[in-house]
């Protein structure tokens, strides 16, 4: 995809006035929020965990891991001591899935893969916009390749977005993609003619409803779930489409450049998303956005162009202890949270830290073992409401995760839920008292 | 009772290809989801799709709409050639003379079964009104733009994009003949009925169920390539390329797929696949193996032997579960044969299990020789046993292959590699003793049967059904049914079952 920085605007902006009543009133007065000092939300997932030998933290500080965070220091709350891990389920499935949500994978079903709505969708509902929300990475769709785990589907280690229990929001891996679904190039001469490719594309949609609306009505009961969720899957699209746009922001990010490898270009794909992510957060496009730095797993991601040649990520996440392996473990964090610290100027740039909260995290500690207590847990932004630049908890806490999406909940002033996760990861209903 | 299933990315692309009469390549679907597998098949999903990925088969529907409507044989029926520019003077197209004959004939193909009326008039008012557009819109053509609305319309339609000839209300029962016709048509090629095919359903003579069993037949003839693909290649891993980019391991891929090939195509029972008595190769992978290669001949030839070939003794498989450390590997392959071969399944770990198995991580004397590491496993106090009884047989036996699939006597340590382990009632000291105990077992003929049952039901054999596959691989009359007897027996089983043969 070829774009031409002379004629890129941004569009859409202006006409997010005349769609968001109309989202207003199709959501819940229960699940909208209560004003809160923030009011967006970034997850950020990074696969295989920290150098933490047997959940001790390890390198998990400002001197080692962390270092490249070290101008956000202030931005920046250490938490210790949560864990997400459910007994007896294969980590690398159960944990991606259940990252954001802290439910447990269903494995009963092979044909549907299940877990719980997450916490980046929970703010969605209360905070609507023109894109419910942005899922951003799948650098390359991660497949176990011996597929030895009956049951176990591998969207599990793909996603982390749940929408609700079978239905994932899968992320875009392309800049180029996302430029496009944000900021739509616009052609004066050629006006007419894409409006009349956004119109068809309606039809088509209003068609395709059409078809599965008579569809389920030959089919036993049963079968409508599957049915209304393809159309609610339908009017999400209609809707993302109907938003006429208007230009809103100076000189959007050049999306082009070779990002057809998952190693190629890696810290500069994340860079640029990070960017538009911003972009699209300043101008009311959306307010939720997660990031997934990889796949659970990540072997095919080697980082070659950033540390040199060398195993994948996967592969020196199960150091066995040996040196070299955990010397390209710790390059690799720092690579990463390099990238955090990226994300967070962008937002800064455009002056919106002090609105959004930043989790930062992986599903295990010590990828070595899989270990899933201790668990790599940062939370960043701006302002004096929360402790940033403190540490809170330590290594033997054995906090739920949930307790802390418990908190982010309330921090965004969203009270419709009594608990998060469930089961052995159910929240405690005890604050980790992360306000000042 | 079967879900509604989404067609795989793989039967998507193949439906496209042949309902337009041309290959559509692979690089029109890289941005598409992937589609989970279920039963290790792709052909069984029922994952929701999200606005992302909808919003990506709409920009490839819009690419495959110019090629449909590029394609001589679907739009035959029009007075001029369809092209997006404007038409020279002559005969106005329209709905009535060029329209309806492209959207039935193509969307009929593609929703596996005749258009129905209401579907005509409702994409007949789509083009129409899309052409209304596009002539407000000032574009040169708008009959082709309405055209293109409704053939991007129908690329996507749910009656595509879902399998609902394998639910009950999804064809009408005067459509019986169109589902038989699907059924045949995705298990033996990925796709569509094609002319033959179509033509018998819409004549009723699939009503017979000899005709069936002929067009079966000869679609796993004529169709031997996809069927290979798709039920062989993601049984047997070989469809997808895990291959890193390495050419040894292309040419270890490209074994697997040619013996099973041969295999399939040759009527050999489906036990020569352990034990085929040739493997086929090229002169890498021959000088790897240490294979005699005719450098004047083919560039890959069948080499007869006994030592190579069979699916235990391919590099692809040998090279594939060795990464990791040296425990991972006799536990990856023995769980990879366990599960493709003998259809185990294994018993979930539980919370207790799991904890075991960290402590045992530092338990374990890493001096020791690797099978006596693997002891551990086996103590008849631990619950581990369940699992490694079945794993460490195999996967010790195996270990006489090292990391490159080569033989050993001797391990890196310098430990003789011995093993006096059972598996099936045998012991299985090496990778021949290992290999045929499972090519002599019922279980092993059954699980075959049992694969090739699950990809032609949709779904896995319900409790009440084990028997079935059994009785496909081990017939009463003692024969042995060759692999592709087993496809055909085990597609026809499938119409019995699903209800839909008479």
């Amino acid at each position: 995809m070829k774009f031409n920085p002379e004629r890129r605007h941004i569009l859409r902006w202006m006409g997010l006035q005349l769609a968001l009543p109309v989202l207003a009133s199709v959501v819940p007065t229960d699940a909208r929020a209560a004003p809160a000092t923030r009011k967006r939300f970034i997850a950020v997932y990074f696969p295989n965990g920290s150098y933490m030998p047997q959940g001790a933290d390890g390198d998990w500080n400002f001197q080692e891991a962390l270092a490249p965070l070290d101008s956000y220091r202030q931005n920046t709350l250490l938490l210790r001591g949560l864990r997400n891990g459910f007994g007896g389920i294969d980590p690398h499935w159960q944990n991606c899935a259940g990252f954001l949500s802290c439910h447990p994978i269903q494995l009963g079903d092979p044909g549907v893969a299940r877990c719980a709505k997450s916490l980046d969708q929970h703010i969605a509902d209360a905070y609507p916009s023109p894109l419910r929300s942005l899922e951003i990475g799948g650098l390359y769709y991660h497949q176990h390749q011996l597929n030895d785990h009956p049951g176990y589907s591998h969207d599990y280690l793909n996603r982390i977005a749940w929408q609700s229990a079978d239905q994932y929001r899968s992320p875009v891996a392309d800049p180029a993609r996302l430029f496009e679904q944000l900021f739509t190039t616009q052609d004066e001469q050629a006006a007419a003619h894409l409006q009349f490719i956004r119109s068809r594309k309606m039809s088509i949609l209003d068609h395709l409803h059409g078809d599965a609306t008579r569809l389920a009505q030959r089919l036993p009961q049963s079968y409508r779930p599957v049915l209304d969720s393809y159309m609610q899957t339908v009017r999400e699209l209609e809707l993302q489409i109907a938003t006429p746009t208007v230009g809103c922001a100076d000189m959007p990010p050049d999306p082009s450049g070779d990002f057809s490898s998952p190693n190629t270009n890696y810290v500069q794909r994340f860079r640029l998303m990070h960017q538009m992510t911003a972009l699209a957060m300043r101008c009311g496009l959306t307010n939720v956005a997660t990031f997934m730095y990889g796949p659970s797993v990540s072997d095919d991601i080697n980082f070659a162009e950033e540390i040199g040649p060398g195993v994948g990520h996967h592969g020196c996440a199960h150091h066995g202890g040996t040196q070299s392996n955990v010397d390209r473990l710790k390059a690799i964090t720092q690579v990463q949270v390099g990238l955090l610290a990226d994300l967070l100027a962008r937002l800064k740039e455009l002056e919106l830290l002090q609105e959004t909260l930043v989790l930062y995290g992986s599903d295990m500690s010590d990828g070595n073992i899989h270990h899933t207590k201790n668990l790599p847990i940062l939370l960043c932004g701006e302002g004096s409401d929360l402790k940033f630049g403190q540490e809170l908890g330590s290594a033997g806490d054995g906090r739920p995760l949930s307790d802390l999406y418990m908190d982010v909940l309330s921090l965004m002033g969203i009270s419709s839920l009594s608990s998060f996760g469930s089961g052995e990861c159910l929240s405690t209903g005890q604050s980790l008292r992360l306000a000042v | 009772m079967t879900k509604l299933l989404r067609l795989s990315n793989e039967e998507y692309q193949n439906i496209a290809s042949d309902v337009i009469g041309s290959p559509v390549g692979d690089e029109r679907f890289i941005a598409w989801t992937p589609v989970a597998e279920v039963y290790g098949f792709d052909t069984m999903s029922a994952t929701r799709i999200d606005a992302r990925a909808l919003d990506e088969q709409l920009r490839t529907a819009a690419e495959l709409a110019v090629l449909v409507l590029d394609s001589p044989e679907l739009t035959s029926a029009c007075p001029s050639r369809l092209t997006p520019a404007a038409p020279e003077d002559g005969v106005a197209l329209t709905w009535t003379n060029c329209g309806a004959a492209v959207m039935t004939r193509f969307a009929s193909r593609a929703f596996r079964r005749p258009l129905r009326p209401e579907e005509r008039t409702r994409y007949q008012s789509l083009l129409e009104s899309s052409q209304l557009e596009a002539a407000a819109a000032s574009l040169p053509h708008p009959f082709y733009e309405g055209l293109t609305t409704a053939v991007q319309a129908a690329l996507l339609s749910p009656h595509v994009m879902f399998k609902p000839e394998l639910v009950p209300g999804g064809f009408e029962p005067a459509e019986r003949g169109y589902r038989i016709a699907s059924k045949l048509a995705l298990f033996f090629r990925s796709s569509v009925a094609d002319d033959e095919l179509w033509e018998l359903a819409g004549s009723g003579e699939l009503d017979d169920p000899e005709i069936v069993e002929q067009q079966a037949r000869r679609m796993l003839a004529q169709y031997q390539e996809r069927f290979m693909t798709d039920f062989g290649g993601q049984w047997l891993d070989f469809r997808k390329d895990a291959t890193g980019g390495d050419p040894l391991m292309m040419s270890m891929k490209n074994e697997t797929r040619d013996v099973f090939r041969e295999v399939l195509a040759r009527g050999l029972t489906p036990q020569k696949l352990l034990q085929p008595g040739f493997t086929i190769v090229d002169q890498r992978l021959a000088a790897h193996y240490g294979l005699e290669f005719d450098l004047d001949g083919e560039p890959v030839q069948k080499v007869v032997t006994d030592e190579r070939g069979g699916l235990l003794s391919q590099g692809y498989f040998l090279r594939r579960t060795a990464t990791g450390s040296e425990f991972r590997r006799p536990i990856h392959r023995g769980l990879w044969a366990l599960t493709r071969l003998l259809c185990r399944e294994m018993p979930r770990l539980d919370a207790a299990t799991v904890a075991e198995i960290s402590e045992s991580f530092e338990k374990i004397d890493r001096t020791l020789p690797l099978s006596e590491q693997m002891e551990f496993h086996r103590e008849a106090s631990g619950s581990c046993i369940a699992c490694h009884g079945q794993i460490d047989p195999v996967g010790l036996a195996l270990e006489k292959y090292d990391r490159q699939g080569l033989w050993r006597e001797i391990d890196d340590n310098g430990h003789a590699i011995v093993s006096d382990l059972e598996l099936l009632g045998e012991v299985v000291a090496d990778p021949m003793t290992l290999a045929a105990a499972i090519e002599q077992s019922e279980e092993y003929r059954t699980c075959v049967a049992t694969k090739a049952l699950t990809y032609a039901l949709h779904r896995g054999p319900l409790a009440n059904e084990a028997c079935v596959a059994r009785e496909l691989a081990v017939p009463k009359d003692g024969s042995s049914p060759s692999l592709q007897e087993l496809a055909v027996t085990a597609l026809l089983k499938s119409l019995e079952l699903a209800d839909i043969a008479r």
